[in-house]
């Protein structure tokens, strides 16, 4: 489970950014959202990585160096 | 002769070439039912009838004077409406966008259309290929997507159209997408084969972006050897894909010389609809007639929350425009006006934890795959449901599909075929995800099932569709 006092300043931001447009019923399913997205987050930090632990993207400069 | 409607592609090329069925007459049939038959089922978004017409007339033309092309010369086929053509609305299933004109043509599309086939229909699709997180199938310009097994229930998604057109018969083989599960859903759904390449096998220029580490173009068609010629067809290095795979492939429909190898993830089917379980187990069973199976393990990770948190950080930022401007209030599905809100909050840290635990979840899946050809499962845990019921019921990212997680965040080629039908008759499918590359190795397991069984052979009545 996310923690409250995350979901909270996120669902803030989201509401300073979009609040004007939802309905309360719909800010309720978006709040919904955001936890599940922070559920998958804390999931995530519970895995222990190693500082040599790179993101897996492709990413090298332009040109014909090799 | 009869009308070719269900002809598989080798077949239906061996005529074409031989000058025994002409592609204008071939487009014609397509054409019309497309008009008639796909517009009820809210399949298609634009019928291509002028450029259809035009290329099936240079086909003949180019056939008769001795240039045949190879097997997709004079086949018609179906775009997704995420793919640009010149000249032709390109929606990406929007409303906002339905009169909008990408004056260009996708990658894809002209390596089609130098293979000589015949482009006659941008098929319906999920608006913005589900990137704003609708539940319900009523979230297309075109209106909900009818499975032309049964119009009350839906096709799946979000390469619905895709999926619908090739089972009713309204083209041979059309064009697919898939972020995570938009090919192999409709082609459980619709009872068609439907195969996703590897990740960059198929160059993604000029089709929406919806994650663009995740993205795939793939093909769906009555067969899985029709899905290797189309795949041969489009597949390919392209400079304007940095991720395209450099290397060529090539279809190769011999039969392996050794026996398979098939591996089955531990409880995979478990939570699964009983007759779909029932049909899983049984394919199994026939597949056993020829492969080894199975069951493995994988090593504990949160492979679900990895793959969706990529997504949902990707499609918040390929997307921030259109959801900044309010574009979004004018879709079709009610949810989709707010659905895209909460991962607008999505931390950077939590985005790139992802793609550092993606290359461990590569690597562990890597390991597991080892010794084998394919891993098995159900395509999906259940039929097609109905056409007015919300099928993700629950908040964006509890859906369990650990075959999705790992297939499209490891970039894995996967094929679901039919195998089998619920009481209801619907159709249920059966995927083989194989190792990165090796597309070869699951078209052959896919072929080898299709030859010992007729699922594939069925299609829905006339009347049905």
């Amino acid at each position: 489970m996310p923690n409250n006092s995350e979901v909270e300043i996120l669902f803030t931001l989201i509401e300073t950014r979009y609040g004007d447009r939802v309905t309360v019923e719909e800010l309720e399913e978006v709040r919904k959202g955001l936890v599940a997205i922070l559920d998958a987050a804390t999931t995530m930090r519970a895995v222990k990585l190693e500082n040599g632990d790179e993101p897996h993207q492709f990413f090298k400069p332009r040109g014909d160096g090799e | 002769m009869k009308p070719p409607i269900y002809t598989p592609i080798s077949e239906l090329s061996k005529h074409i070439s031989k000058g025994k069925v002409s592609p204008v007459e071939l487009t014609e049939i397509f054409l019309n039912r497309l008009e008639t038959i796909g517009l009820g089922l809210n399949a298609v978004v634009t019928v291509t009838r002028s450029l259809a017409l035009k290329q099936a007339r240079k086909a003949e033309k180019e056939i008769e004077e001795g240039n045949y092309r190879g097997s997709l010369h004079g086949v018609p086929w179906g775009a997704k409406d995420l793919l640009s053509t010149m000249g032709i609305p390109t929606t990406w299933g929007a409303e906002p966008f339905r009169e909008r004109i990408i004056n260009t043509d996708a990658t894809a599309v002209k390596k089609l259309q130098e293979a000589g086939a015949i482009l006659c229909a941008k098929l319906s699709m999920i608006e913005f290929a589900g990137g704003m997180g609708y539940r319900q199938p009523n979230a297309s310009l075109t209106g909900p997507p009818r499975n032309p097994w049964n119009p009350d229930t839906w096709t799946g998604g979000s390469s619905s159209g895709s999926g619908a057109a090739v089972a009713a018969g309204l083209v041979p083989f059309a064009i697919g997408s898939e972020t995570w599960g938009s090919i192999l859903s409709p082609a459980n759904n619709c009872g068609v084969a439907g195969l996703r390449p590897t990740y960059g096998r198929i160059s993604r220029h000029g089709a929406m972006a919806l994650c663009w580490t995740l993205d795939k173009l793939g093909p769906l068609a009555q067969t899985a050897d029709d899905c290797g010629i189309i795949l041969q067809a489009i597949s390919g290095p392209d400079p304007l894909d940095s991720t395209s795979i450099q290397k060529t492939w090539k279809y190769n429909p011999r039969p392996p010389k050794r026996r398979q190898r098939i591996a089955v993830l531990l409880g995979v089917a478990d939570d699964a609809n009983l007759e779909v379980k029932d049909n899983f187990n049984k394919a199994i069973n026939t597949l056993k007639g020829f492969a080894s199976v199975e069951e493995i393990d994988l090593p504990d990770l949160p492979y679900e929350a990895i793959t969706r948190t990529i997504l949902n950080a990707e499609a918040a930022s390929a997307f921030e425009d259109i959801v900044n401007s309010g574009t979004i209030q004018h879709l079709t599905a009610p949810e989709d006006h707010w659905g895209p809100y909460a991962r607008t909050a999505l931390l950077a840290t939590d985005y790139l934890r992802a793609m550092r635990l993606r290359g461990k979840m590569i690597k562990a899946v890597t390991e597991a795959m080892k010794p084998y050809d394919a891993v098995a499962a159900p395509s999906s845990k259940k039929p097609a449901t109905p056409i007015g019921e919300e099928f993700r019921k629950v908040a964006p990212g509890a859906t369990k599909d650990i075959m999705g997680a790992i297939g499209n965040g490891c970039g894995l080629p996967a094929i679901s075929i039919p195998n089998g039908f619920t009481g209801a008759g619907l159709p249920t499918g059966i995927q083989f995800m194989g190792k990165p590359y090796e597309e070869n190795a699951i078209l052959a397991i896919a072929r080898a099932y299709q030859g010992l069984t007729d699922w594939h052979k069925r299609h829905p009545k006339p009347q049905d569709a």
